[in-house]
């Protein structure tokens, strides 16, 4: 039996990873977070707690040998400071931090493998996510610190822009609310830039591919599929997956800029990222962007009809 | 229509084109149509159907309207004429594909360095050669593509980009084949033994 402690695992990528890994029978899975969103999985321990209460860890986490300890939400090296200090007496076989690719400096080299240089500061362009990136990279250097002087092997996953079911943030859904309301959809009448996307199931099976698996050891990963999205070609592809015919609205930037039109992806840079190292490395292979947007409006379709 | 018939419409444009250019912007091997057609099919071998089909638009459209896009080119490259793309997206557009183009050719010229040296110098700094460099006669080309074209083919070389491959080899690939050479390294090898005799 593998001992498995997640992090967080009740939104997102975690709520996948955790359902991915609980469908193992030799996986004895634990999460332990806030309890705002409880998984209700019969397989599954969940342990409530805030990460940052390291008295309430102690007395909650079970001591144990963990096999992997998989941290999906640590955003400041706070976080990963105190679950050391909780997990002192603990085995940690193996440590596995998602990240994220906004660790990365802007850049014109492209694709952006993972060696590439990774920001030393906050970015005040970016607004209210200024300091994302630059916290994600701090808490990098703050678990590998933490796993090199434990001798526990360390994983680092940065994924690039996530999507598909139980995403939260208005990514894909924006546009599928507008398609379901039959409004037209404002695009860059250039059809750039161009960004990546990873499908939510993928990202989870790549991280439960790194799991107690030595290739991944010391390995930090992007994790990104190859196509190149567009604004002009995701609408297309909803377009495909939802068969109705979206009207497209082609602005300038500046204007869309001026109008405040909130379009979640980058408007004035491309993201592009190499996930061939992933790919080589756990000989792993994305889902198409076409497929995988069905699956992610087919659970839109379904979440909006068991809505009240 | 497939690649090939898209293809065979732009070579057929091109060349009209291309042998009309006035003698004021003197073109070389202007009466070689086979080595026109096979360098420039070369280059379009590599692009995908939704860049060839642009394009053809945009050599379409251009006819209609009397442009000449093979004299607005060299034009373009004496600097005869201003900047034939002023908004600074497509601008910023064009130098991120000269950029990578540049990395490609110099990559290519470590491989391939004999077979590299009979085309044109890299750049205009200090090359002086008087002739056109690679980066001075792609730069004035792209600038006579359509936002869309530039689009599309920004998006080809990305993609190619992102899976470590280098479609300057590709297209070379090609026209060396189309010569009669089995590969780039016999045609590199066959180069550096005329450079040697």
């Amino acid at each position: 039996m593998k001992n498995i402690l997640v992090i967080g695992g009740s939104y997102f990528l975690g709520r996948v990873f955790v359902e991915e890994m609980a469908q193992d029978p030799d996986n004895c899975v634990y999460v332990v977070n806030r309890g705002n969103r409880p998984l209700n999985m019969p397989t599954v321990r969940e342990l409530r707690c805030d990460r940052n209460d390291v008295a309430g860890m102690r007395a909650i986490l079970p001591h144990k040998t963990w096999d992997a300890v998989v941290d999906f939400c640590a955003y400041a090296p706070q976080d990963v400071d105190d679950l050391m200090r909780v997990m002192t007496r603990d085995t940690i076989k193996h440590y596995l931090l998602i990240s994220t690719a906004s660790v990365y400096a802007p850049t014109k080299i492209r694709p952006v493998r993972e060696n590439a240089p990774i920001v030393t500061a906050p970015q005040p362009a970016l607004g209210p996510a200024a300091s994302y990136g630059y916290l994600k990279a701090l808490t990098e250097q703050t678990a590998r610190r933490h796993c090199t002087q434990r001798s526990v092997p360390y994983t680092c996953l940065r994924p690039t822009i996530i999507y598909g079911r139980y995403n939260y943030a208005p990514r894909e859904s924006y546009f599928f609310d507008l398609v379901r309301r039959g409004e037209p959809v404002v695009i860059p009448e250039h059809d750039l830039p161009l960004f990546q996307f990873v499908l939510v199931d993928d990202a989870a099976r790549a991280t439960a591919r790194c799991v107690l698996n030595s290739a991944a050891y010391g390995k930090t990963f992007n994790v990104s599929a190859d196509e190149l999205i567009s604004y002009g070609r995701l609408v297309e592809v909803i377009e495909a997956v939802s068969g109705k015919t979206i009207s497209r609205r082609p602005m300038d930037v500046a204007t869309i800029d001026r109008l405040r039109i909130p379009l979640p992806f980058p408007l004035d840079d491309h993201l592009i990222y190499s996930g061939r190292l992933l790919q080589e490395t756990l000989d792993f292979s994305f889902t198409p962007f076409h497929a995988g947007m069905q699956s992610a409006y087919d659970w839109y379709r379904q979440s909006m009809s068991t809505t009240p | 229509m497939d690649a090939r018939s898209l293809v065979s419409q732009i070579l057929d444009i091109e060349l009209e084109m291309f042998k009309s250019v006035p003698a004021r912007y003197p073109v070389s091997c202007q009466d070689d149509e086979e080595g026109f057609r096979i360098m420039r099919a070369a280059q379009f071998a590599v692009w995908s159907e939704d860049t060839l089909r642009s394009y053809l638009q945009d050599l379409e459209a251009a006819r209609q309207a009397d442009r000449n896009l093979m004299t607005l080119k060299y034009a373009r490259m004496e600097d005869l004429v201003a900047p034939l793309q002023n908004n600074v997206e497509i601008t910023e557009l064009i130098e991120e594909i000269v950029l990578i183009q540049l990395q490609w050719q110099r990559e290519m010229e470590a491989r391939y360095p004999a077979l590299m040296a009979r085309g044109r110098p890299m750049t205009d700094d200090g090359n002086g050669t008087g002739e056109t460099s690679f980066e001075r006669y792609l730069r004035a080309e792209l600038e006579t593509y359509s936002p869309v074209t530039l689009t599309n083919l920004f998006r080809d070389i990305v993609a190619r980009q992102v899976k470590g491959e280098n479609m300057t080899e590709e297209i070379y690939e090609h026209m060396v084949k189309a010569l009669g050479y089995s590969s780039l390294v016999e045609a590199d090898e066959n180069a550096r033994r005329q450079t040697t005799q």
